[in-house]
C-alpha cells in the first residue's frame, strides 16, 4: 500500500504541476462567463442599429398603441429563477432597442405600389422592415384568414414580429372590448394571474406534525442535476486522459521497466488510479466550492444540495475507477499516440453515452429508459447523480442496485486493467487487438 | 547461497525460443558479466531474474527466494534502455525511485550524499532531468539503482553512452559496491570492461549457455592458439599463410588464430616483411565472442581488411 501511495503522490504533484492543469482549472470557468458575456455583449451589440419599421395601419386605430408601446421603457427584467414573476411576467416579450416607428399612409394609393415601394427601401437598408394590419382586424368576426403580414429581409430576427403580435394583438383585443362595452379595468383585474408554485410532496414528521412542502426552484430540476454531472464528467475527463498520455510516455522512456523492478504492476495501476481519484476529487471539489460560493453570493441557497456530496463523491470514484483502467490500459498496451487514439474512441463513447441521454432523463426522469440506462454501469455514475439530483429522487433499490453493479464493474475493470498492465507495459511495437487483449487478460 | 540460481530455464515467445534450458549460479559478493550478441536472450534472462517475465518452464531463486516482491527490494535493476521523468529533478526521482523500494527520504538523501562525490552530480541534483546530459543522467539513473542499497545489482550495459572520465567514475563505483558485498550482474558487449572487472563471465548465444566461468578458465579452454603480430605489411602480410583459420584485424595490430608450429609462421611472415612484434597469447574475450556468435563465412559480410575496430578477416 505505501508504494501505491508513492506512485499515487508522485502522480498527483506531476499531475497539478502541469499547465494544462492549472490553466484547465481556471480555463472552464472563464469560458464559461465568457460564453455568457460574448452572448449577451453580442445581442447587445447586434441591437444597437436602429430599427427603422413602417407600419401600414389601414384601420387607422392601432398605430398610436405602437408608437406608444414602442416609446415605453423596458419592461422588468425576469429570470426564470424569479421566484415572485408572475406566467405574465415570465412570458414578457422584450421590446426590441432602437425602435423607429415610421407610419405610411395608402390613401390615394394603390397597396401593392405602396409595398413594393416599402420592399424597396428594406433592400436599401433604409428600412428594417414593414408591417401592413389590415382594415377589417378589429372586427370580432374578421375571418380566420385574415393575417397582419410583416415583411423583411431580416426573418430570422423574432424580437420584433413577436413584439409587433403582442402589441397589436393587445390593442386589438383592447378595442373589441371597448366595441363591447365592456369596462377594461374590470377585465384586467379578473384576467390577472396567479403564480403557480411547483412543490416537493409533503410529509408527515416524527411529533406527528405536517412538515410544509418545500418549493422546488426552477434551477433544481435541470441547472443542478446537469451541472453535477457535467462536473463529473470534467473531473474524469481532465485527469483520465492525461494519465493514459504518461504511461505511453514512461512505457516509451523505458521507465515503466524501471517502475516494475520496484513495484507490482498492480501496485503501479493501484497509485495510478488512486493519484487520478485525487486529482479528480480535488478538480471536482474546486468547482463546488465555486459554485456552492456563487450560489450563497447570489442568495439562491436552494441550489446547494450539499447531501448530494456524498453521492458525487462515490459515483466519481466509480466513474474514475472504471475509466481510469480502461485509459490506463490502452497506454499501457499502446507504444505511441495513434494507437492509443484510436483505441481511445470506444471509450469516448462510452463516456458520451449519459451525456447524450440526460435531456431524455431529465424530462422523464422515471421512465423504463431512464431507468435501464441509468443502470448501465459505464452510464451509472453520470445518470444516477442527475437523477439523485432531481425531484423525487429514485427509489432505493435502483441506487442500490446502481451502485452494486458500478463497484462490481469497477473491480471488474481495475482487475482487467492490471493484467494488460503485466503484459502491456514492457511490450512495444504495434498495439494489440481486442482478441490478443483479452488473451493478455485471460493469460 | 548464491546471489542468483538458474534451473532449466526456458523462455520462448511464439515460436522463438529466447532462452533454452539455462542454468546458471551467480554467487554472492561477485562481479558477473553477461555477454552475448544482440537478441541472443540476455534481457530476457535478467528481466526473468527481476520477475519482469515469468519462466515457461524451470526455476529461479534471488537469494534463496522466488523472485517476487520479497526480493525488489533489495535488487537494483539499470535496464538497458535507460528513462527518468524529464520534468523532475534528479532529487525528486532519486527520491521517488527510493520510495518504491520502501526507503524513506531521509534514507535516500543519505545514500545519495554518499556517492553525489565519487559521481560528480552534486551540482545537477536540483536540476530538472530534462536540463541533464546524457552521461549526467546516466550517472542519476545509476545512483537510482542503488538509493536502496541493494544486496544484488542488475546492471544492463552500464557503460554504454558514457565518456571515459564518466564511465571510470561509474567503473569505480561498480568495484565499491562489490568491495561492500554487493553481487553485480551486468551485461555488456565491452569485452574489455568484461575482462577488467568481471570475476567469472556468461555468455549466452542463440538462447543457450555457451560460456560460464572465470575469464581465466575460458581462456584456458580456449588455449594459446592466438598470435598478436605486429609488421610493416599490415594484415596483407597474413594473406595465404598456411595455418591461419582467423585474424581479427585491430587495424596497428592484427590477431591471428593459428594452428600449427608457431615458429614457421615467423619465419613465414620474416620472409615477406619487417616482423614489429609477435607474441603468442591467450585468446582475448573479444575473440572467443566472435568465434562464437559470428555467422559461418557464407553467412557473413564480405570481410574487410585494415579497418580498426572488431571488423575481422576469414581465411
Amino acid at each position: 500500500m505505501t508504494r501505491s501511495l508513492a506512485v499515487a503522490n508522485a502522480e498527483f504533484q506531476a499531475l497539478i504541476r502541469t499547465k494544462f492543469f492549472i490553466v484547465g482549472i481556471l480555463l472552464v470557468p472563464i469560458m464559461v462567463v465568457a460564453s455568457f458575456g460574448f452572448t449577451t455583449y453580442a445581442q447587445k451589440q447586434g441591437d444597437t442599429e436602429v430599427h427603422r419599421l413602417a407600419v401600414i395601419d389601414r384601420t387607422g386605430l392601432i398605430l398610436a398603441a405602437i408608437q406608444t408601446a414602442a416609446a415605453a421603457p423596458e419592461p422588468k427584467a425576469t429570470t426564470p429563477v424569479d421566484p415572485d414573476a408572475t406566467p405574465d411576467e415570465l412570458d414578457v416579450v422584450t421590446k426590441p432597442s432602437n425602435l423607429e416607428i415610421v407610419p405610411v399612409s395608402v390613401d390615394g394609393k394603390n397597396l401593392d405600389d405602396v409595398t413594393l415601394e416599402l420592399s424597396s427601401e428594406v433592400k436599401a437598408k433604409t428600412l428594417f422592415g414593414f408591417v401592413d394590419i389590415p382594415p377589417n382586424v378589429i372586427s370580432d368576426d374578421a375571418s380566420e384568414g385574415v393575417t397582419i403580414d410583416y415583411f423583411t429581409e431580416n426573418v430570422s430576427n423574432h424580437g420584433v414580429p413577436s413584439w409587433l403580435n403582442k402589441v397589436i394583438n393587445q390593442e386589438i383585443t383592447r378595442r373589441r372590448f371597448e366595441a363591447a362595452h365592456v369596462d377594461l379595468s374590470l377585465t384586467d383585474r379578473l384576467s390577472k394571474t396567479t403564480r403557480l408554485a411547483t412543490r416537493a410532496l409533503v410529509e408527515r414528521a416524527a411529533d406527528g406534525s405536517v412538515t410544509p412542502a418545500r418549493e422546488v426552484h426552477r434551477w433544481e430540476t435541470f441547472a443542478v442535476p446537469l451541472g453535477l454531472m457535467y462536473l463529473l464528467f470534467l473531473a474524469v475527463m481532465m485527469s483520465a486522459p492525461y494519465m493514459l498520455n504518461a504511461v505511453i510516455e514512461e512505457k516509451m522512456s523505458r521507465i515503466s521497466e524501471v517502475l516494475l523492478a520496484s513495484v507490482t504492476p498492480t501496485q503501479l495501476l493501484a497509485g495510478k488510479l488512486l493519484g487520478i481519484a485525487s486529482v479528480s476529487v480535488l478538480l471536482a471539489l474546486i468547482y463546488l466550492a465555486g459554485g456552492i460560493y456563487f450560489a450563497f453570493s447570489s442568495g439562491e441557497w436552494g441550489l446547494v444540495q450539499l447531501d448530494l456530496l456524498p453521492w458525487f463523491i462515490v459515483f466519481l470514484l466509480c466513474a474514475v475507477l472504471i475509466f481510469g483502467s480502461v485509459f490506463l490500459s490502452i497506454g499501457a498496451a499502446c507504444s505511441d499516440l495513434k494507437d492509443a487514439q484510436s483505441m481511445m474512441q470506444p471509450s469516448m463513447f462510452f463516456l458520451l453515452i449519459p451525456i447524450f441521454m440526460a435531456p431524455i432523463i431529465l424530462s422523464a426522469p422515471n421512465s423504463t429508459l431512464s431507468i435501464v440506462v441509468s443502470l448501465v454501469p459505464t452510464a451509472t455514475p453520470f445518470l444516477m447523480l442527475l437523477r439523485l439530483a432531481m425531484t423525487p429522487p429514485p427509489p432505493v433499490w435502483q441506487v442500490a442496485l446502481s451502485l452494486v453493479l458500478t463497484a462490481g464493474t469497477a473491480m471488474l475493470f481495475v482487475w482487467a486493467a492490471g493484467r494488460i498492465f503485466r503484459v502491456g507495459l514492457l511490450m512495444q511495437g504495434k498495439a494489440p487487438n481486442l482478441p490478443e487483449l483479452i488473451k493478455w487478460i485471460r493469460a | 547461497m548464491d546471489a542468483i540460481e538458474l534451473r532449466d530455464v526456458t523462455k520462448q515467445f511464439g515460436q522463438v525460443v529466447a532462452v533454452n534450458a539455462l542454468t546458471l549460479d551467480v554467487p554472492e559478493g561477485s562481479i558477473y558479466g553477461f555477454i552475448g550478441p544482440n537478441g541472443s536472450g540476455k534481457t530476457t534472462t535478467i528481466r526473468m531474474i527481476m520477475n519482469l517475465l515469468v519462466p515457461d518452464s524451470g526455476s529461479i531463486r534471488v537469494f534463496g527466494q522466488s523472485p517476487g516482491s520479497a526480493i525488489r527490494d533489495v535488487v537494483g535493476y539499470l535496464p538497458e534502455e535507460r528513462g527518468l521523468y524529464k520534468r523532475m529533478t534528479a532529487r525528486q526521482v532519486l527520491r521517488y525511485y527510493g520510495q518504491l523500494k520502501g526507503r524513506t527520504t531521509n534514507e535516500v538523501d543519505a545514500v545519495v550524499a554518499e556517492w553525489v562525490g565519487p559521481l560528480q552530480v552534486g551540482d545537477w541534483l536540483d536540476k530538472k532531468v530534462q536540463a541533464l546530459s546524457k552521461g549526467m543522467s546516466q550517472k542519476i539513473q545509476f545512483i537510482s539503482t542503488i538509493v536502496s542499497r541493494p544486496k544484488l545489482l542488475i546492471l544492463d550495459e552500464p557503460f554504454s553512452g558514457l565518456d571515459p572520465v564518466n564511465a571510470d567514475a561509474v567503473r569505480s563505483a561498480v568495484l565499491e559496491l562489490r568491495r561492500r558485498g554487493t553481487s553485480i550482474v551486468f551485461s555488456t558487449h565491452d569485452m574489455a570492461v568484461a575482462e577488467v572487472l568481471c570475476d567469472r563471465i556468461f555468455m549466452i548465444f542463440q538462447g543457450q549457455k555457451v560460456l560460464d566461468g572465470s575469464l581465466e578458465a575460458i581462456q584456458a579452454r580456449y588455449g594459446q592458439d592466438t598470435i598478436r603480430v605486429r609488421t610493416a605489411a599490415g594484415p596483407a602480410a597474413l594473406q595465404g599463410l598456411a595455418g591461419i583459420e582467423a585474424v581479427t584485424d585491430f587495424g596497428n595490430y592484427q590477431d591471428v588464430r593459428f594452428s600449427g608450429d608457431s615458429q614457421v609462421l615467423l619465419g613465414s611472415l620474416a620472409a615477406r616483411t619487417v616482423v614489429r612484434q609477435f607474441e603468442i597469447t591467450k585468446p582475448s574475450l573479444n575473440d572467443i565472442f566472435i568465434r562464437i556468435a559470428k555467422p559461418p563465412a557464407s553467412h557473413a559480410p564480405a570481410p574487410t581488411t585494415g579497418a580498426a575496430g572488431f571488423a575481422g578477416v576469414d581465411r
